[in-house]
């Protein structure tokens, strides 16, 4: 085979916030791989193209890094990859460099350290557009020349941005990939030394005026104010909760319609029996009950990803740093804990920003009390069957008010499970803070579709495969054995799933749960949105008529008692029940004893709070 | 001049500009100043480079957001104080409103009272990350 045909290798190396992960976007488009480098769980972004004259390339989106001399796990893989060390990922034939064209004094100093290893190179300056509406002049053939290396100019969010950077890459043939070398970390010497160079290069090849900040500065002087800032926040905060209810409601009304129409059609072509049964309350009514929260995932995927985009969330972190200080977090776990209501699994997978092993530590412990998405289904559900869709003050949705004093009592205990970590794990001195406050931008909307995309696409394929599973399992449990021809209740009561529902009643009904909910929750250890669509196939199979397959939250309001539903949201706050976290602990934290002593304190607590939320309903309701 | 000399950038006020008079250093030899160090220098922290205190955050204005070259980073008094600097605008900016001054007066050190040298407060940076 000649070299020709073999896609050859190439990296992204930039600093964070360079634009390197929009212009990977543009590069690939939707062929993209995520996973995760060997033995160690940095996301490993790889994806492919082609050249109009037929290269094929493979492109690796490696972690941002201000510097090789890696300060935190993310680093630490650029490095490795670079330098060719890490096991099991072949060193990259070609490094395109990408630096923030409007900020070359702080990126150029990572390209002249990368430049040493060696290995062919290409700088591509990214933002250009942002750059000459600034009136910044950047002499290409005088940077080319200083640098030793080509340089391209990209603008990673416009569609043929990177038409330069590909030209450049066609007429690129890297030599032999040099050999696996080491890396002597430099002195501060050697660095200064290095941010000389930087500063004559720039006085040699680019002519900038100085920095209009004020629109940045006036923003931040708001944004950033102790008391403006943390209304600000709180008030972004709370709109992305109102709008997860409010803005969703019309797509879930068309979903629902259209799992209810399926329903019904099933039910009226197919003959009654088993195969009915199977479709019909296994698979439309429990795949049909999780896939209605889809418009409400991506609307709080939609939120986080645009102001992880325009810039806010590292001033989030600079406002909370002291408040979360006080229980020993830092201000960077901010981010983590901020993905951790999308999903624990990212969030956690993103504490390893957090360069304290401690703090990291900590962070990883209370992702899981951050409500994620996969709860958002439970909470829905209950809340849309037990609260009144009422408005309160003129403008706030009593439902909306509920869910977010659900997500304010996982915050507040996460806190209170930070604060006492702090006192069993003793810390010393104050932790570096060390964050970047990149300057503002509008979200782009490309990367925003591409990010939901990428979400809608996860939670689908989790709906169609592990939940479907189970629903069909549960549905057999729930259906088999069949009920002895002279039995007076629903069929179900006299099944497998009725048999362990009525075991576990014993342990849940101090809780108010009834064996329904105890069946649900046991599927619900896999994932948690699971216990929706597993109430849906028991009382669909529990109900006398057909046609139940869209009416579960009625049903639950005449089934259960006020205080039983309180109880139930109480256990979700905590809900121990996802073994993907767990799994994840146990590998980003390298041992049994983490993940064991979060589920086991996630249920005392869970069970602990149900507990108390159903003993002071029942006397408040006066049942 | 001198007595400005010794003031550390989290000594700066709002709105306060500043340039780098002693760049952080590993006079003290341990690993993890070192690596703090280090960091700062490749950031941007180098002698004779202008910085700027853009915010702080409350109480004590602890952390800091600081502008230096084109970026903004926020820094915690701990790694503010490793960094030297001589003011260049001696008051705080102009536009900022006189009952903000006093307020960031009363949560900031006053200058004279802190000797950056003699605060002894280190970060404690952990060792390189170890379970990657």
């Amino acid at each position: 085979m000649s070299s020709a045909t073999l896609a050859l290798r190439l990296a992204l190396l930039g600093n964070p916030n360079c634009g390197k992960t929009a212009l990977f976007n543009l590069l690939t488009g939707s062929r993209q791989k995520v996973a995760n480098y060997p033995g160690v769980t940095v996301d490993r972004k790889e994806g492919q193209f082609t050249t109009p004259s037929g290269k094929h390339f493979r492109v690796l989106d490696l972690p941002g890094a201000y510097s090789l001399n890696a300060a935190s796990a993310d680093e630490q893989i650029t490095r490795e990859v670079v330098l060719g060390t890490l096991a099991g990922e072949e060193r990259p034939d070609l490094i395109v460099c990408v630096s923030d064209a409007t900020n070359l004094k702080l990126n150029l100093r990572l390209v002249l350290e990368v430049r040493r290893l060696g290995l062919p190179m290409v700088l591509a300056l990214n933002m250009t557009d942002l750059a000459k509406k600034r009136g910044i002049e950047i002499d290409l053939p005088a940077l080319q020349r200083e640098l030793g290396m080509p340089v391209v100019e990209t603008v990673a969010v416009q569609r043929g941005g990177a038409s330069a950077l590909i030209a450049r890459l066609e007429a690129a043939l890297p030599a032999e990939r040099p050999p696996a070398t080491g890396w002597p970390s430099p002195d501060i010497a050697e660095v200064s030394a290095t941010q000389r160079e930087v500063r004559r290069i720039l006085a040699a090849s680019v002519r900038e005026p100085a920095l209009d900040t004020r629109v940045d500065e006036r923003i931040d002087r708001v944004v950033l104010h102790p008391v403006w800032g943390m209304l600000i926040l709180a008030a972004t905060l709370f709109l992305m909760f109102q709008a997860v209810f409010s803005w969703a409601s019309l797509p879930m009304e068309w979903i629902k319609a259209a799992v209810g129409a399926l329903g019904s059609l099933l039910g009226e072509r197919l003959p009654d029996g088993i195969l009915r049964s199977l479709l019909v309350d296994g698979v439309v009514a429990g795949v049909g009950s999780v896939l209605i929260f889809l418009p409400q995932i991506l609307i709080l995927f939609f939120f986080i990803l645009a102001l992880e985009d325009s810039g806010y969330l590292p001033r989030a972190a600079f406002l909370l740093d002291r408040l979360m200080g006080k229980v020993g977090l830092s201000g960077r776990s901010f981010i983590p804990l901020l993905s951790s209501f999308a999903c624990a699994i990212p969030g956690i997978l993103a504490a390893r920003t957090v360069a304290n092993w401690r703090d990291r530590l900590a962070t990883i412990m209370i992702a899981p009390l951050m409500t994620c998405s996969a709860r958002l289904p439970v909470y829905a559900l209950i809340i849309g069957a037990f609260i009144p869709d009422t408005t309160v003050a003129g403008v706030f949705n009593l439902q909306g008010l509920v869910l977010f004093f659900l997500y304010v009592v996982g915050v507040v205990s996460a806190l209170a499970v930070a604060g006492v970590l702090k006192l069993t794990l003793s810390r010393g001195a104050q932790h570096p803070l060390l964050l970047e406050l990149p300057a503002y931008r509008w979200p782009h909307a490309r990367n925003l579709m591409i990010g939901l995309l990428e979400r809608a696409r996860i939670f689908v394929t989790r709906v169609g495969s592990i939940i479907l599973a189970l629903m069909v399992i549960l549905w057999f449990l729930s259906s088999f054995p069949a009920p002895p021809a002279d039995a007076s209740g629903p069929a179900i009561q006299y099944s497998y799933a009725g048999m362990l529902g009525r075991a576990l009643e014993v342990v849940f009904a101090p809780i108010g749960f009834n064996w329904q909910i105890s069946i649900a929750l046991v599927p619900g250890m896999a994932a948690r949105e699971v216990a929706v669509g597993a109430l849906g196939t028991v009382y669909a199979l529990s109900a006398a008529g057909n046609d139940v397959s869209e009416q579960l939250a009625p049903m639950l309001a005449a089934d259960w008692s006020l205080a039983t539903a309180y109880a139930l949201l109480a256990w979700y706050v905590y809900s121990p029940q996802c073994l993907s976290t767990l799994a994840v602990v146990r590998r980003e934290t390298n041992s049994w004893r983490y993940p064991l002593l979060m589920a086991g304190y996630l249920f005392a607590l869970a069970y602990a709070a149900a507990f108390v939320t159903y003993r002071v309903a029942l006397l408040v309701t006066g049942g | 001049m001198t007595a400005n000399d010794s003031l550390s950038l989290f000594d700066l006020r709002i709105g306060q500009e500043g340039k780098v008079s002693r760049a952080p250093t590993t006079d003290s030899g341990s690993a993890a100043d070192r690596e703090l160090a280090l960091r700062l220098v490749e950031i941007g922290f180098i002698d004779g480079e202008r910085v700027r205190v853009v915010a702080r955050a409350h109480p004590d204005g602890d952390p800091i957001a600081v502008r230096v070259g084109n970026t903004m980073f926020a820094l915690r008094r701990c790694e503010a104080e490793q960094v030297l600097v001589a003011p260049l605008t001696s008051d705080i900016d102009a536009r900022q409103p006189e009952r903000m001054r006093a307020a960031i007066a009363a949560a900031a050190p006053s200058p004279a009272n802190v000797n950056p040298s003699a605060t002894g407060r280190r970060c404690a940076v952990p060792a390189r990350e170890r379970r990657a």
